[in-house]
């Protein structure tokens, strides 16, 4: 077994009378590009964030780079979560701040990094995400697929070995959407990042993942690469595969 | 977030910080709080409301505030108020000042109120005291005034059984002396040839009178009778000045006088005065015709107390008439057109400031035939007397209704004691006046002129008495009409 | 109806528990002092130009009003006074409080609201920031700050704005009618008086932040957020200010 970068132990999580997951238990190794698939209210966005910690578990445990995200305190969570990105499926870029200041937001927030040294990374950023020279402007101001480059640029500021994508391709036209995924793809190929896409986008889920994993009422449906879930005999998997072989 | 929002902030923070210290400053200052100032204190049994950090006013100017209230230990001890009044006011402030609680307006608030002390008094010091005045409250002065009333009647009654039984006793002791007289004179001319053993004898009688033997000789010699008489005239005085602090204050009496029947007991007090008076006067007369070279001052005390004590009732009958009519004094005092002879200076006078209406008459009179030249007493001849009443004859069909004024004149070189006789020759022939025809003492005035040159060649100063009588405007006017005519 | 009142104390209590988190998280490592710059920036320096302007409109009108009826009496000497002691007691804080609670509130409900909505309070969250505190915290103590400032901007203006109008009428001198104004109010008035509107600034954060960090649904639900953070703080203040108001009675009693 490959050293886990996250595991999750028989988590459950509802919201009132709907039970979202039930005894969900997985693990996603270190360095691995791994789309969570499956229809809108399955869960995929819940288990995102069980991963970061904007939510609790009502049951079970998570393990995020060996250690258990429930029992943190805060700062505990805060260190946690340095090491991690969280891309939006919104982008959730502040408003208030223009786009290099929100990039370099993190980075501001760490203990004392020098001025020079946050702007240089700032400019890296905004090279490598296809933003250069666009620092001042306001997230307003941005297209869809800009907003989210951004948001990538900024979710990736502190080098997180684990990132978190909600959704890249939402709300953007498949041209764009193709590029945020070119960038994910570099990303994972570069820096060895453990990458967890949540998608109901199958194309886009394979062109970034080897692996997908597929939720359904609270639980693993399927596991495997795109060639294993074709060939499932799962009623489940047939009908959501072939609802999205248009994609 | 730029530099200029920063600044923003930094103005924001310190101007609205500033802002409330200048607020802050403001109350203070008007306070007093940053001047030198010192501490004081006035009791009070009644508060009227004052508040702690209530103004403090000495002469009308703002110097300072209540700064504590101590609530009295027992029902009859007093609040103690303590104030600050600032160094600046410090000098006016005496010992004798007064303290007293106002209100600053209809609807203002309460403040207290010092005022300025006498020159004579010590300054105030730190943590010393003033006197106080408790808050006029009109119930509070009506049941004041009742009592006091009722007080003086006791007196009064208690006063004029004594003064009854002395006249008596006068009476029955001159009456021995007049038998005693009587019974020797046959004695003494029906033994003429011993004349001269008897007459030792009778001289022996005479002497041991004059010791202070007998009777008669008690009556004048014996120190009791004089004593009784001298306390009975002081307790007249007490009892005049009694009823003078109720007859200033009587004009602030309001409609409830008549209910709690001030009025009534007024009237009665002074029927009992007039008839102390009349009493007191017959036994005086007495005195006199006994010679008076015994104890002038005695007569002179008795003879004051009763002016006073007439003066005061005459006030207060006047003023307790006026409350029964007119309780808007204004009216009153309109009508007299006139305040009180007395308040006016011989300065203002002169310059015909605050003069009581317009002169109608002055009849003059020469000190040679008013005055006893053999006495530096100034005593009345019985020739002055008829010279005065030949004068006052042309005014006695106006003058119950206007006011008449005595000048005073005096020739002498030195002018304060020219203003001193002319004042004491003024006031001798006032005293007359009042007595005889019975005027009320607040219409009649003495102004001492002093040293007055005399406008003829001959250039003698005026030396006597001058009576004048004034006319209200109303008068004045109808008589100019006449005279038009 | 029974229920309704529970409810109410139910988030009232909420409320006041997420405001007075919001208050003693302030004080707590990391302090956020830049943000409450931007907070005081925002909520004091923006509000000050609205203030300073109702004050002055308020105060002309006052003094006219007080004029008409003292006039009466003839006590016009007193116009000053009667000014200063009903903008310093009463007045000023309550009526600076409610402009806040419409402008201040209505904003931190839309902006926290749509903070949430758009996930941007999720993202602090991610980005290894306490969300609470550097939101919520720095807009309660911002406020508290800035309610008193603003409120003795509010209560000079009204003063001056009521020295133009009376000036006009009868000449007063400016001298005059700042020593008259400032001679009836004792510190008593003065100082909790405007002390107090912290608790005002607090309760116009702490509400406001509460509902737009809550918000659900939407643009919608940021539209009732903000609204309802105007209701609501208004509705609190008046309350809270009749309670403060017997507080400060017993705690600086009239005669002491």
């Amino acid at each position: 077994m490959s050293e886990a970068a996250i595991r999750f132990e028989k988590v459950s999580k509802s919201f009132g009378s709907r039970t979202i997951l039930k005894e969900l238990s997985f693990e996603i190794g270190k360095g691995d590009s791994v789309a969570i698939l499956g229809r809108s209210g399955t869960g995929k966005s819940v288990t995102l964030k069980l991963m970061i910690g904007l939510l609790e578990p009502d049951a079970g445990d998570v393990f995020v780079l060996d250690r258990n995200v429930a029992d943190l305190d805060a700062s505990g969570l805060s260190e946690l979560r340095r090491e991690m990105g969280f891309l939006f499926q919104s982008a959730a870029l502040f408003d208030s701040i223009s786009v290099g200041e929100n990039i370099a937001f993190p980075m501001r927030r760490q203990s004392k990094v020098d001025e020079s040294e946050i702007r240089d990374r700032v400019e890296e950023l905004l090279r490598q995400v296809k933003l250069d020279g666009e620092y001042d402007k306001m997230p307003a101001d941005l297209s869809g697929g800009m907003k989210k480059r951004a948001a990538l640029a900024r979710s990736l500021a502190l080098r997180p070995s684990v990132l978190l994508v909600d959704e890249p391709s939402a709300g953007l036209d498949p041209i764009t959407s193709e590029e945020i995924d070119e960038l994910l793809i570099s990303i994972g190929e570069e820096d060895e990042t453990t990458i967890v896409i949540v998608t109901h986008n199958i194309p886009s889920a394979r062109r970034i993942c080897d692996e997908m994993i597929l939720l359904d009422g609270g639980l693993i449906r399927a596991r495997g690469d795109l060639a294993a879930l074709e060939a499932s005999d799962d009623e489940v998997v047939k009908k959501f595969l072939s609802s999205q072989s248009g994609g | 977030m730029g530099k200029g929002d920063k600044s923003g902030v930094g103005v924001f923070l310190v101007g609205g910080f500033l802002l409330f210290a200048l607020g802050l400053f403001m109350i203070g200052d008007r306070r007093q709080m940053f001047t030198e100032s010192i501490d004081a204190y006035a009791d009070f049994a009644d508060l009227a409301g004052l508040q702690n950090g209530a103004t403090v006013r000495v002469s009308g100017m703002d110097a300072g505030e209540v700064t504590s209230i101590e609530a009295p230990p027992t029902p009859e001890g007093k609040f103690r108020v303590r104030f600050r009044i600032i160094e600046k006011l410090q000098p006016i402030v005496r010992e004798d000042s007064v303290a007293s609680i106002q209100t600053d307006g209809i609807v203002g608030n309460m403040f207290l109120q010092v005022e300025a002390g006498t020159s004579g008094a010590p300054q105030i010091e730190n943590g010393r005291g003033v006197k106080s005045v408790e808050p006029f409250q009109i119930s509070d002065f009506l049941d004041q005034a009742k009592q006091i009333v009722e007080t003086a009647d006791e007196l009064l009654d208690e006063v004029k059984q004594d003064l009854v039984t002395i006249v008596r006793n006068v009476n029955d002791v001159a009456e021995e002396a007049e038998t005693l007289v009587a019974e020797a004179r046959p004695n003494i001319t029906s033994m003429t040839a011993s004349a001269k053993n008897i007459a030792d004898d009778v001289e022996g009688v005479m002497n041991d009178i004059n010791a202070g033997k007998g009777t008669v000789g008690k009556l004048f010699k014996d120190e009791k009778v004089y004593e009784d008489l001298k306390s009975t005239t002081e307790t007249l005085k007490k009892v005049s000045e009694d009823v003078s602090k109720i007859s200033s204050s009587a004009g602030e009496i309001i409609d409830d006088a008549k209910q709690k029947d001030v009025v009534g007991k007024v009237d009665q007090t002074v029927a009992n005065v007039r008839d102390l008076t009349a009493k007191a006067n017959d036994l005086l007369d007495k005195f006199q015709k006994e010679g008076d070279d015994g104890e002038p001052s005695m007569t002179d005390d008795v003879r004051q107390t009763m002016a006073s004590a007439r003066e005061t009732m005459t006030d207060f009958a006047e003023d307790a008439e006026a409350l029964k009519h007119n309780f808007l004094l204004r009216g009153f005092f309109k009508k007299r057109g006139f305040y009180d002879l007395n308040e006016i200076s011989p300065a203002e006078y002169k310059a015909g400031e605050r003069a009581p209406g317009y002169p109608l008459d002055r009849v003059w009179l020469h000190s040679q035939s008013l005055f006893d030249p053999s006495t530096d007493l100034i005593k009345l001849t019985d020739e002055g007397k008829r010279a005065i009443d030949r004068a006052f004859g042309e005014f006695i069909d106006h003058v119950k209704d206007d006011p008449v004024m005595v000048e005073g004149y005096a020739g002498v070189d030195n002018p304060s004691e020219a203003y001193l006789l002319s004042q004491r020759r003024a006031a001798a022939v006032r005293g007359y006046l009042i007595n005889k025809y019975g005027l009320r003492p607040n219409y009649v005035g003495v102004m001492e002129m002093g040293r007055v040159e005399s406008t003829a060649k001959d250039g003698k100063p005026w030396d006597g008495v001058a009576l004048v009588r004034f006319l209200d405007k109303k008068e004045k006017k109808a008589l100019d009409k006449e005279q038009k005519k | 109806m029974r229920e309704l009142i529970a409810n109410f104390f139910d988030d009232a209590g909420r409320m006041g528990l997420f405001g007075l988190r919001g208050f003693r998280d302030a004080f707590r490592k990391p302090f956020e002092i830049p943000e409450i710059i931007v907070q005081l920036g925002s909520l004091g320096v923006r509000s000050t130009p609205l203030i300073a302007l109702s004050g002055l409109a308020v105060g002309v009108v006052m003094s006219m009003h007080t004029r008409s009826s003292l006039e009466r009496f003839g006590a016009e000497a007193l116009i000053p006074n009667v000014l200063a002691i009903a903008m310093i007691k009463e007045t000023g804080p309550l009526v600076t409080a409610l402009l806040l609670a419409g402008r201040v509130g209505a904003g931190i409900g839309a902006e926290l609201g749509g903070m949430r909505v758009t996930e941007q309070i999720d993202a602090l969250e991610s980005l290894a920031v306490d969300s609470f505190k550097y939101l919520v915290s720095t807009r309660v103590v911002a406020c508290m700050i800035a309610q008193p400032l603003l409120t003795t901007v509010f209560n000079f203006m009204a003063i001056s704005g009521g020295f133009l109008a009376e000036t006009m009428l009868s000449g007063i001198s400016f001298e005059l009618y700042f020593q008259r104004a400032f001679s009836s109010v004792p510190f008593r008035d003065y100082i909790p008086a405007t002390l107090k509107t912290a608790v005002f600034g607090f309760l116009i954060a702490a509400i406001s932040s509460y509902l737009g960090y809550n918000a659900r649904g939407g643009a919608e639900g940021v539209g009732r957020a903000s609204t309802q953070s105007v209701v609501a703080s208004s509705i609190i203040l008046i309350i809270v200010d009749v309670i403060l108001v017997r507080i400060i009675f017993f705690a600086f009693p009239e005669g002491s």
